[in-house]
């Protein structure tokens, strides 16, 4: 199998074989795996036991939905055999990618928040605003004991993390999906080679 | 009467609901006497009976009595994190169906609109959004014989921008569905297939910006009110897309949008798109007659293809110009049509 990309293609693909245990001939595990396949493109090559799959857009439950294309091969023969896989994800790499869209958003957020506050300090000695007056309580509710509102101008200093400017959120989603990254790298592997041994192995339980 | 025809009939009987027939093109549960019910044993079925109005009171008290310093934008932003936490939670304990289960691709996928909710959207409200025009209307007019508001008591408040604002929604929200220019943006929207807990993200930017404008901001009330009726957005809006089954009691059912209006609003059946309009209140749908009691499983469009970011990004654009072009092609017809008669 053929690697455009060595090295770095380990970000999107994955590759590995299962066991097929007991043996099957060939005709008959394709014949198993083509349930996976019902969308998207097929290619069965039985001489050379191989099978090329791409589906360019899977349904949300697809259990090959994040390993959207690839091939498998059969090795080996009735002595032990194994489907070697080789499968890529474009869902792996868009994720891996999301937290530069992430910085940069948090980029446009500082920018834009130096901006405003440019524009404020200009403005804010050609107009100094009067604070408001508190609004009151109703009575039913001092009543029943719920705080009273505080004076507009004792929270000026409060609460940098309420800026509507704060690339807070940007740097966070960046981190959330370098995370996402991570266990989405481990956990579909996992979950594709358990869908393949489970499907191949569908007939021969007991 | 066929209250659950089988999938994959071409068209259906459906359901007569006022002068609607619903479930015609896909399957619909009417009425909530055919509405599944939470299966297992008595602890299980009090929890999901009365977990979501014990939640709704609980942050009503939590908002209504915390000190001011507690009471800020930044607890709530917290607050919703964990709630959403324990939300998907409860999806992976009671799932509504086996057919919405979570995977880690919606996931990422769900996770990346919420993303451009917090950051794209947020950045188009601060310039364009309810604050901006909230911010205009309050300097075109002399609101001041509006400021006994501020005056009433503060659930008083809450409730009134919960309404105001969901009435507003409502009415953008059944305008996305009936108005060419306002449908292609919300259109992506509808291609979810599945409903968990953020899916209420998943849309174009644009759509999410419309969607949030409303009209509760032009009017002065205390700060602690607008984080009430959040509050209140929250424990109740948080279930419209949600994977979980939940007996919810009769009242909150009459009152309140759940994942049942909502899965009839998303469901393949055109006249089922057509109804339960409403965000956080279903009472303004049963007065303008657009409610359905009901549920459904199989949701989204062109029978549930579900559509890929690249494709929501760029949809409102594309269906824009073909929309554009079959205007003008249409009427250089009735012109040439015209011509002839004449």
């Amino acid at each position: 199998m053929a690697r455009k990309w060595p090295v770095i293609d380990r970000i999107w693909r994955s590759r590995g074989a299962v066991p097929v245990d007991p043996p099957l001939p060939p005709g008959e595990i394709f014949d198993r795996l083509s349930g996976l396949f019902d969308q998207g493109e097929l290619e069965i090559d039985q001489a050379n036991r191989r099978l090329d799959y791409r589906k360019p857009n899977p349904a949300a439950q697809d259990k090959l939905a994040t390993f959207s294309n690839g091939s498998l091969e059969l090795a080996g023969d009735n002595q032990g055999q194994l489907l070697r896989y080789d499968v890529g994800s474009p869902a792996l790499l868009l994720t891996f990618l999301a937290p530069l869209l992430f910085l940069a958003l948090a980029q446009g957020f500082v920018m834009l928040g130096q901006w405003e506050e440019s524009k404020e300090a200009s403005q804010a000695e050609e107009e100094d605003e009067e604070d408001e007056e508190p609004g009151e309580l109703h009575w039913f509710d001092q009543m029943l004991g719920a705080p009273a509102p505080e004076d507009p101008g004792e929270d000026e200093e409060e609460d940098e993390e309420d800026d509507d400017y704060s690339p807070r959120d940007a740097y966070g989603l960046a981190a959330l999906f370098a995370l996402i990254y991570l266990v989405g790298r481990f956990l579909e592997p996992y979950l594709f080679r358990k869908t393949l041994r489970r499907t191949i192995h569908a007939g021969s339980e007991p | 009467m066929v209250l659950r025809p089988g999938i994959g009939d071409s068209k259906m009987a459906g359901v007569r609901v006022g002068n609607r027939i619903v479930g015609a093109d896909s399957p619909v549960t009417v009425g909530w006497d055919n509405v599944e019910r939470v299966e297992g044993g008595a602890f299980k079925k009090a929890f999901f009976t009365y977990f979501q109005p014990v939640m709704l009171f609980a942050a009503i008290a939590f908002w209504y009595y915390a000190p001011n310093e507690i009471a800020v934008a930044s607890t709530g932003f917290k607050i919703f994190i964990g709630f959403s936490i324990f939300l998907m939670l409860l999806e992976w304990i009671n799932p509504r169906y086996g057919s919405w289960n979570i995977t880690w691709k919606e996931f990422a996928t769900d996770i990346f609109y919420l993303g451009m909710g917090m950051t794209v959207v947020t950045m188009m409200e601060l310039y364009w959004g309810a604050d901006a025009i909230t911010e205009w209307v309050q300097g075109a007019f002399d609101w001041e014989s509006f400021a006994w508001f501020v005056a009433l008591p503060l659930l008083v408040q809450a409730l009134a921008i919960s309404l105001i604002f969901d009435f507003g929604q409502y009415w953008m929200h059944r305008g996305m569905h009936n108005w060419q220019p306002l449908w292609i943006f919300h259109a992506p929207h509808h291609y979810i297939t599945q409903l968990n807990v953020y899916k209420g993200s998943v849309g174009h930017p644009i759509e999410l910006f419309l969607i949030g404008l409303g009209v509760g901001g032009f009017f002065d009330f205390l700060p602690r009110a607008f984080l009430i009726a959040g509050a209140i957005g929250l424990m109740v809006g948080s279930y419209q897309h949600i994977n979980t089954r939940f007996n919810s009691p009769r009242w909150w059912r009459f009152l309140f949008n759940t994942t049942d209006h909502h899965s009839v609003h998303h469901s393949q059946d055109y006249e089922g798109t057509r109804s339960n309009y409403g965000t956080i209140w279903i009472i303004f749908d049963r007065m303008f007659g657009t409610c359905v009691d009901g549920e459904a499983e199989l949701l989204g469009m062109e029978g549930g293809r579900r559509m890929k970011i690249s494709e929501t990004m760029v949809f409102p654009w594309t269906e824009g110009r073909k929309a554009w072009r079959d205007w003008i092609a249409q009427r250089r017809e009735a012109k040439q049509i015209t011509g002839l008669e004449s």
